[in-house]
C-alpha cells in the first residue's frame, strides 16, 4: 500500500471494532452512568495509538480528555469530540439494545454511534492512517473530548480556559457532519446556542381530590398555561418580552451562501411526519428559520398521573423541560431572566432552573480553512459539497472559538436518516469508511495549506 | 344507645381486623387489579355479618357487583350504598405507611381505602352487628348495593342498577360516604356532581426528533400546551363553546342550604393546603363555585424527557387526563362531543380523545322527610353540629341509583376534612370510625320507627 486512501481503507476493520468497544459503554450524561468509565476507555484508546493523553477533571464536572500526536511541524490541527451519548429512553422503540451495538443491512445500530462516538472514532483511524503511509504526521494533531456536550457542555468553557496552551491550534474540525437527503456531503460553519431550563410549578401543598378543581388551579393547570404563553401558536414567533433584542441579523455573504443551500421541504416534511412548517413556512422562509431564527421547544412535562386509565387528582406539582436555541448574540443567562420576568408578569409562580446554556457562533464563510476543508471533501469523496453557513444545532464551538481564536469547521460521519437523539440511532458503514479516507486526506493536506487570509 | 356504644368498643379490634383484610386486598379499579378478591371478601364480610342472601352480578367483564340482603322486623327498607375499588396508590415515595395494610397510628388508621370507601363499608356492617347482638335482630331490612368501578367512573354502574332494579326496592338510601369538617360539624350530602374524563393524546411528528427541529415543527408537548390553555381561563370559566347550555341554576331550596353552609373559604384554603384561590372566587363565591360550578381539571401531564438533567428533544406524543366536574343536567357524552368540535375549530390535528367515563350530577330533593330523619339520628348519635350539604363538590353514581328508583339518597360516614383521600397517607380517625357505628345503628333504629 502506498497511498494515504488505501491504509485509510485499511483502518476500517480496526476502527469499527473501536468503535464497538466505545459503543458498548454507556455514558449518558443526562444521567451520568457510565461517564467516568468512559472518559478513562476514551484515554486508553489514544494511548494506544500512542499519544500523549491527559484526563483532566474539575469538581463535578466529567472527565475532559486532551490528546496530542505529534507532527512534522508545529502547525496544528484540533478535532473537538464528545464521548457523552443522549439518554436511550425510550428504550421499548429500539430494534436492538441501545448498548449492543449491532450491524444490520450495511449499518450501525447503537446509541452515540452517530452522535459523537463514531466521528471520533474515524478521526483516530485517519491519524493511524497517515501515520501508516508516512510514518509521521505532516502536522500536530490534537484531539480534546469532553463528556457534557449532551447536557450543554456545561464546564467545557472552564475546561478550555484553563488549559488553553494545550489547544493551541491553527484549524479546528467540530464534532459532527452529514450527508443530506441528495447524498451531498455538509461542511458546517456555525452553531446555534441553547438555553435549557427545567420549569417546576408548585400550586398546593399536597396532591388534592380534584372536586376541589372548582376553586384551585391545580399544578398541572398552570403548566399548560406557563408553557402555552411562550410561543405564539399562529406565527411560532416566542413571546417572551425582549428575547429577540440581541439577535444579530445574518450577514449578506451567509444569507446568499443559505440562499445556495439545497432544501427539500417535502422531503424534509414526510422525514419528520408533518404537514407543514411552524407559522406556514415555506421554501426559503423554512430554510431562514430553521438557520438564522431562534426557538422555543417543549422537551418534556409531567404532572400528576400519567399510569392507565383515570385517577381524578388535582396534582401539587409540575414540571417541564424547555429548550430555547438561540443566535448570535443572544445569551442564555439573559434568556433565562426574562423567562422568569415573562411568568412573573403573568402570575404565574414558576421556578426556573437553567441547565444548560451555550451561544451561539458563525466562522467567517470567507475564511481560507473553510475552503480548504470543501476542498478535500469533494475530492476525498467525490460529493458534492454544501456549506452552510450555521447548523440549526448546537454545540460549545463559542466556547471554544474565544480561547483557541482558529477557524472551526464541521465535517463527519452521519447521514440524514441517523435518528441522532431517537431510537435506532445508526450510521452507515460505507459512510463511515468514506470519512476515514477524508479525514487522512484533510490531515495531509492541512500541513501545507495557505491558512490566513490575504 | 349505651349498650351499642359497649359493643362497638368491645369488638373494635374485630372491627379494624375486618377493616385490615379488606385494605390488603389492592383493589386499584384504574388498573384493573384485585378487583375479583376484594368483592369475594366483601361478600365473606357480608354473609359474617348475618346476610341472608349475597348476589354477585357480572356483566361484560366489568367488576362484579354485590347485592346483599338483612331481613329486619318491618319491611321498610334501607339501601345502602358503598364501593371495593379504590384509587391508586401512586405516588408510593409520599406514604409514611404502606398503602396496603391497615396501619394504626396516633389515634388513626391508615392504608388506601380507609376513608375512600372501605372504612364506611366496615363501619355499616359493624353497626348491623352490634343490633343483631344488642337487640336480636334488625329494626328494619337492609341492602348493601356494593359495587366496584367507582373510582374509573362507576362504567356499568347504571347497567347493573337496571339488572337489578326490581330487588333494589327501598325507602331511602344512605351513600358511601361523609365528613367531619375542620369545626368538628358532621356533614350529611344530598348531592353529587357528575364527571368527563377524558384522555387527550397527541402526536405531532412521526418520531422522537432532535429538538433543533423545533425552528420548522412544533412538537407534540407545546401543541398539547396550547389546546389545555385554551380550555379554561383564569377566572374558572370552562371556554367550550356550549358548555354551560344544558347547566340548571340550582333550586331556591339548595341555594337556601348552601347559604347556611357554615364552609368559607378559610376553610376551604385549608382544605386545599394553598392561600390562592381561582380569581374571583374567594369568599362566598368560593362557596358557591365549590358546589354549583362545573369544573376543568387536569389530572395529569406526560410528554418527552422528564428525567434528570437535560435530554433535547422534540417529543413525538403528548398526553393529558381532563376531569370535568358537571352540575345539573350537563351530559358528559355532549361535554365530549363539544370538546371535540373546540378542539377541532382551534386547529389541533392528529389527536386522539379517550372517553373514560361519564356520570349525571344528581341533587336529591331536600323537601323530602327523608333528609330531617337522618340529619336529626346524626346529631341525636353524635351530638355534633350537622350541616346539611345540598351536594358534594365530589362525583358518584347517584344519578345512576336516584332517578331511575326515585329514591331520596343521604350520604354520610367516618370521614373528617383531613383524611387524604386520593392522596397518599389517606387515613380516618378510629374515634370517627366508632362514633360512625354509633350513628348508623341509631339511625337503623328511627328509620324502621
Amino acid at each position: 500500500m502506498d497511498t494515504v486512501a488505501e491504509h485509510a481503507r485499511a483502518q476500517t476493520a480496526s476502527a469499527l471494532e473501536t468503535l464497538h468497544r466505545l459503543a458498548r459503554q454507556p455514558s449518558v450524561a443526562a444521567t451520568g452512568e457510565g461517564i467516568g468509565e468512559c472518559a478513562a476507555l476514551v484515554g486508553r484508546v489514544f494511548e494506544d495509538a500512542g499519544a500523549r493523553v491527559a484526563v483532566h477533571a474539575l469538581p463535578g464536572a466529567a472527565p475532559l480528555v486532551i490528546a496530542e500526536f505529534p507532527g512534522e511541524t508545529e502547525r496544528t490541527l484540533l478535532f473537538y469530540d464528545h464521548y457523552d451519548v443522549q439518554p436511550p429512553e425510550p428504550l421499548d422503540e429500539w430494534t436492538s439494545p441501545p448498548f449492543a451495538p449491532t450491524v444490520r443491512d450495511g449499518r450501525l445500530f447503537g446509541r452515540g454511534v452517530g452522535d459523537n462516538k463514531g466521528d471520533l472514532v474515524t478521526r483516530l483511524a485517519a491519524v493511524r492512517a497517515v501515520q501508516a503511509a508516512r510514518g509521521r504526521l505532516p502536522c500536530r494533531v490534537v484531539f480534546v473530548v469532553e463528556g457534557e456536550e449532551e447536557i450543554g457542555s456545561v464546564h467545557f468553557g472552564a475546561y478550555v480556559r484553563r488549559h488553553a496552551a494545550a489547544l493551541r491550534a491553527d484549524g479546528c474540525i467540530w464534532e459532527f457532519g452529514q450527508r443530506d437527503v441528495k447524498e451531498r456531503l455538509q461542511v458546517t460553519l456555525g452553531v446555534k446556542g441553547i438555553c435549557y431550563l427545567d420549569l417546576e410549578i408548585h400550586a398546593t401543598s399536597r396532591d388534592l381530590h380534584s372536586s376541589l378543581g372548582a376553586i384551585v388551579d391545580g399544578a398541572g393547570t398552570r403548566m399548560a398555561w406557563a408553557l402555552a404563553s411562550l410561543k405564539d401558536p399562529a406565527t411560532g414567533s416566542v413571546l417572551v418580552e425582549g428575547f429577540y433584542d440581541r439577535v444579530r441579523e445574518p450577514s449578506a455573504r451567509e444569507l446568499e451562501a443559505a440562499r445556495r443551500l439545497p432544501f427539500d421541504e417535502e422531503e424534509l416534511k414526510r422525514q419528520m411526519g408533518v404537514d407543514g412548517f411552524i407559522g406556514g413556512a415555506t421554501g426559503f422562509d423554512a430554510l431562514h428559520r430553521l438557520l438564522f431564527a431562534p426557538t422555543c421547544t417543549v422537551c418534556g412535562v409531567e404532572s400528576g398521573y400519567t399510569g392507565v386509565g383515570s385517577k381524578t387528582v388535582l396534582p401539587r406539582r409540575a414540571r417541564a423541560k424547555v429548550d430555547f436555541r438561540l443566535v448570535p448574540d443572544q445569551d442564555p443567562e439573559e434568556i433565562a431572566a426574562l423567562v422568569r420576568d415573562h411568568f412573573a408578569r403573568q402570575g404565574l409562580e414558576v421556578s426556573v432552573r437553567l441547565l444548560g446554556g451555550e451561544r451561539a457562533h458563525r466562522t467567517d464563510l470567507d475564511d481560507p480553512f473553510v475552503a480548504l476543508v470543501s476542498g478535500v471533501a469533494a475530492e476525498a469523496t467525490g460529493r458534492e459539497v454544501v456549506v452552510l453557513p450555521t447548523s440549526a444545532g448546537t454545540g460549545p464551538m463559542h466556547d471554544l472559538a474565544t480561547v483557541v481564536g482558529a477557524p472551526i469547521v464541521s465535517i463527519g460521519t452521519s447521514y440524514w436518516g441517523a435518528r441522532a437523539h431517537a431510537p435506532d440511532e445508526h450510521i452507515r458503514l460505507a459512510d463511515f469508511e468514506e470519512t476515514i479516507g477524508l479525514m487522512a486526506r484533510l490531515i495531509e493536506r492541512f500541513a501545507g495549506a495557505r491558512l490566513s487570509p490575504g | 344507645m349505651e349498650s351499642i356504644r359497649a359493643h362497638v368498643t368491645a369488638h373494635l379490634a374485630e372491627h379494624l381486623a375486618l377493616l385490615d383484610r379488606l385494605i390488603r386486598h389492592p383493589s386499584v379499579a384504574a388498573q384493573g387489579r384485585g378487583l375479583e378478591e376484594t368483592a369475594a371478601e366483601v361478600e365473606a364480610q357480608c354473609r359474617e355479618a348475618g346476610a341472608v342472601r349475597v348476589e354477585r352480578l357480572r356483566l361484560d367483564g366489568a367488576p362484579p357487583v354485590l347485592l346483599a340482603e338483612f331481613p329486619g322486623r318491618s319491611d321498610r327498607t334501607l339501601l345502602f350504598y358503598n364501593h371495593y375499588d379504590v384509587q391508586p396508590p401512586e405516588p408510593l415515595g409520599e406514604w409514611s405507611a404502606p398503602p396496603f395494610e391497615l396501619t394504626v397510628r396516633d389515634g388513626c388508621l391508615y392504608g388506601r381505602g380507609t376513608s375512600d370507601n372501605k372504612g364506611d363499608l366496615v363501619s355499616r356492617l359493624a353497626a348491623l352487628r352490634a343490633l343483631r347482638e344488642t337487640a336480636g335482630g334488625l329494626p328494619c331490612r337492609v341492602l348493601f348495593l356494593v359495587e366496584g368501578e367507582e373510582e374509573v367512573g362507576s362504567v356499568h354502574f347504571g347497567r347493573y342498577v337496571r339488572a337489578l332494579a326490581d330487588r333494589l326496592r327501598a325507602d331511602g338510601c344512605i351513600w358511601e360516604y361523609g365528613e367531619r369538617d375542620p369545626h368538628e360539624r358532621l356533614h350529611v350530602i344530598a348531592g353529587v356532581k357528575g364527571i368527563c374524563y377524558v384522555e387527550l393524546e397527541v402526536e405531532a411528528t412521526a418520531r422522537d426528533l432532535h429538538s433543533m427541529w423545533g425552528a420548522v415543527v412544533d412538537g407534540a408537548a407545546t401543541h398539547l400546551a396550547w389546546a389545555l390553555a385554551g380550555l379554561r381561563g383564569a377566572d374558572g370559566r370552562v371556554l367550550i363553546p356550549g358548555f354551560y347550555d344544558a347547566v340548571r341554576p340550582p333550586r331556591p331550596e339548595a341555594l337556601a342550604a348552601a347559604a347556611a353552609v357554615p364552609l368559607d373559604d378559610a376553610q376551604l384554603r385549608l382544605q386545599a393546603g394553598t392561600d390562592r384561590l381561582i380569581e374571583g372566587r374567594s369568599g362566598r363565591a368560593a362557596v358557591h363555585a365549590y358546589l354549583f360550578e362545573p369544573t376543568c381539571t387536569i389530572c395529569g401531564l406526560d410528554a418527552g424527557y422528564t428525567g434528570p438533567g437535560m435530554k433535547t428533544v422534540l417529543p413525538r406524543r403528548a398526553r393529558a387526563k381532563i376531569d370535568f366536574r358537571l352540575v345539573p343536567d350537563q351530559d358528559p357524552e355532549e361535554v365530549v362531543r363539544l370538546l371535540r368540535a373546540h378542539l377541532d375549530r382551534t386547529g389541533l390535528r392528529r389527536y386522539t380523545l379517550r372517553f373514560f367515563g361519564g356520570e349525571r350530577a344528581f341533587q336529591t330533593d331536600l323537601q323530602h322527610p327523608f333528609v330531617s330523619l337522618v340529619t336529626d339520628a346524626a346529631r341525636e348519635a353524635t351530638g355534633r353540629e350537622t350541616v346539611l350539604m345540598p351536594t358534594s363538590p365530589g362525583t358518584g353514581p347517584m344519578h345512576d341509583l336516584g332517578h331511575p328508583l326515585g329514591l331520596p339518597i343521604l350520604s354520610l360516614g367516618v370521614g373528617y376534612w383531613g383524611c387524604n383521600a386520593h392522596a397518599p397517607d389517606e387515613h380516618i380517625r378510629l374515634a370517627d370510625f366508632q362514633e360512625t357505628v354509633v350513628m348508623l345503628a341509631h339511625l337503623l333504629a328511627r328509620f324502621a320507627g
